[in-house]
């Protein structure tokens, strides 16, 4: 019981955000004033003008693009708290994170060699 | 000490890795070098396999753990990921599918295997289910633009992520009713307070059964497996029905071994149950495939069924039978799968069983081994297919399931037909159609090895079932 006791902090921090957050916004539709034009009501008020629906073929290209992205941002997911620690680790946490660093090399080697930094050259 | 516990399976992802990196990097490859890299770390993780054996040694609190259990499975694994590389490769020749890839993701598989063998933590059984089933998703689709594949790939990828999700939900609800993952002190925090978390546990488990009956086909949860068999290259299909589906009952018995225990009155019934409805239902259903990939696939999913039947209750004795019929089966299905690859001009495929007709007179080589394969699989004498349901009925009888041993022969005539069938089309009819056979040595030396080893072990199978009750269940207790 005194485990969830010591939670009861959060637990009120957590309503009063919810209520603030809901709050200001039931709020803020009610008493702000309302001048709508087309450039306000577009998805993006700054920017490039939209010109179509975003809900249409993109090339498959971009995909794999997003993905190699991904496995190289995870990475640095993994690196920033191993620079963090990296004196309590020692030796053993140094050739841990050399072996990780390998094997994603790996495979940045095979997808160069492969062709998947190329844009032309891909035919999916 | 620990660095050669995890050799075997550093070895295999080891190779992937160059493998993958060979092909890549290098002006000029040889594709031979491929396979020969391939079988060559495959050969050294099985020589350390090898000498781990009876070292019984625990590395973390049982996050991997290598004793003889996880060895013999893991000596398997590798040995059809082998038997695999070698049948499939005059196959990859022909539909220029020759890559690096291939041969990197098979191995990345076996590794995956290896640690749903050897392993206590169930969070690392899942990570090795994970590891085990995207590679498999990629192979099966990996003869690019034929819709059939891809259409497998994608029923494959979404009920296995649905299937795992299951597991972890299993591992979850585990977690909470004893607060431990690692199975071998489950049973212990069980004790301690019986009567909360026991209903959490059955949930538990029932999920965890869910998850892996999955990948080894038992009833309910069988419908992607004809499918699925039937889209994929028919090497990969070799590869799923066996080294997949091992890997699946290896997690499944290490599970159960240490669970059953605590909750073994709750669960005899299940089993007894999924048992007979998987037998039933993957023999009758075989009977009117027409597609020789599809019958196989029916016809593991029976296979799935006689194991379980064992699985109501454990000794020595059981776990040894168990993992004889596997290995009688493995043999077996290889063989099969490699006879079908056989039976191919080119990247044309011949797969009906109207196509095996006259095989006998025109190829008395191959018609003989298929002949022997599916002896095996329907369990007539001299064959190990026999000696594995002789073994897995025995026990069965002596542990009072007579009715469950019942059904059991009557499935086994069941399966007879289709089995014989084969046999009888190639044997006493004519040649209907004008099938194309290309037999490679690649395909022939591990046909010839299968056929020896199956009629090996249907003549002298006492000496390794005494092997494995001897040495097996004692290090299973760490």
């Amino acid at each position: 019981m005194s485990m969830i006791l010591n939670y009861l902090p959060l637990f009120i921090l957590a309503v009063l955000v919810g209520f603030f957050i809901i709050t200001s916004v039931i709020l803020s539709g009610f008493i702000g004033p309302k001048n709508p034009n087309t450039t306000k009501s577009s998805p993006y008020e700054c920017g490039i003008i939209p010109e179509d629906t975003a809900r249409k073929k993109f090339p498959i290209k971009f995909y794999p693009v997003a993905m190699l992205f991904v496995v190289f941002d995870v990475e640095l997911v993994f690196i920033y708290p191993w620079a963090v620690v990296f004196n309590k680790l020692g030796v053993s946490g140094y050739v841990e994170m050399v072996i990780f660093i390998l094997i994603l090399l790996v495979g940045y080697l095979y997808i160069l060699k492969r062709g998947g930094f190329e844009w032309e050259k891909r035919n999916f | 000490m620990f660095i050669y516990l995890f050799m075997p399976v550093f070895i295999s992802v080891l190779t992937g890795l160059i493998v993958l990196l060979y092909d890549a990097l290098m002006i000029n490859v040889r594709k031979w070098h491929l396979l020969f890299i391939s079988l060559a770390g495959i050969v050294i993780s099985i020589l350390y396999s090898a000498i781990l054996w009876k070292l019984p040694f625990s590395f973390m609190n049982g996050m991997f753990v290598s004793d003889n259990f996880s060895i013999i499975f893991s000596v398997l694994f590798l040995l059809s990921s082998a038997i695999v590389l070698l049948i499939s490769y005059p196959y990859l020749n022909d539909n220029n599918l020759n890559f690096g890839e291939y041969y990197a993701l098979i191995l990345f598989a076996t590794a995956g295997m290896i640690f749903m063998a050897s392993t206590l933590n169930l969070i690392v059984i899942y990570l090795g289910l994970e590891l085990l089933t995207l590679p498999l998703v990629i192979l099966t689709c990996f003869k690019k633009g034929r819709d059939f594949s891809h259409e497998a790939a994608i029923k494959f990828f979404i009920l296995s992520v649905f299937s795992s999700s299951f597991f972890l939900f299993g591992i979850a609800f585990m977690f909470g009713a004893t607060g431990t993952v690692n199975i071998a002190q489950v049973v212990m925090a069980l004790s301690t307070h019986k009567g909360i978390s026991f209903p959490y546990m059955l949930i538990s488990v029932g999920l965890l059964i869910l998850g892996l009956g999955f990948k080894i086909s038992i009833v309910p949860f069988h419908i992607w497996t004809p499918d699925v068999y039937h889209g994929a290259p028919t090497p990969i299909t070799a590869f799923m029905s066996t080294g997949a589906k091992l890997a699946g009952f290896a997690a499944l018995i290490r599970i159960l071994f240490y669970i059953f225990p605590a909750i073994h009155s709750s669960l005899t019934e299940v089993f007894i149950v999924l048992s007979v409805i998987t037998m039933t239902l993957g023999n009758i259903v075989a009977i009117s495939q027409k597609n020789i990939k599809r019958m196989l696939a029916y016809s593991s999913i029976a296979h799935s069924g006689y194991v379980l039947m064992v699985l109501t209750v454990f000794s020595p004795a059981t776990v040894a039978a168990a993992i004889f019929y596997l290995i009688v089966y493995i043999i077996a299905n290889l063989g099969a799968f490699g006879i079908v690859l056989t039976l191919r001009q080119k990247d044309k495929e011949y797969l009906d069983i109207t196509h095996f007709s006259g095989l006998a007179g025109k190829n008395p080589f191959l018609a003989g081994f298929m002949a022997v394969f599916m002896f095996s699989l329907a369990g007539i004498p001299p064959t190990a297919g026999f000696m594995g349901k002789f073994y897995l009925f025995n026990v069965a009888v002596n542990n009072g399931f007579t009715i469950l041993v019942i059904v059991g022969l009557i499935n086994t005539v069941i399966a007879a037909y289709y089995y014989l069938r084969i046999v009888y089309l190639m044997y006493m009819k004519k040649e209907t159609e004008n099938v194309p056979s290309t037999i490679s040595p690649f395909v022939k030396i591990p046909l010839i090895i299968l056929g020896i080893a199956t009629v090996f072990f249907g003549v002298f199978p006492s000496s390794i079932v005494a092997l494995f009750k001897t040495t097996l269940f004692l290090t299973l207790k760490l």
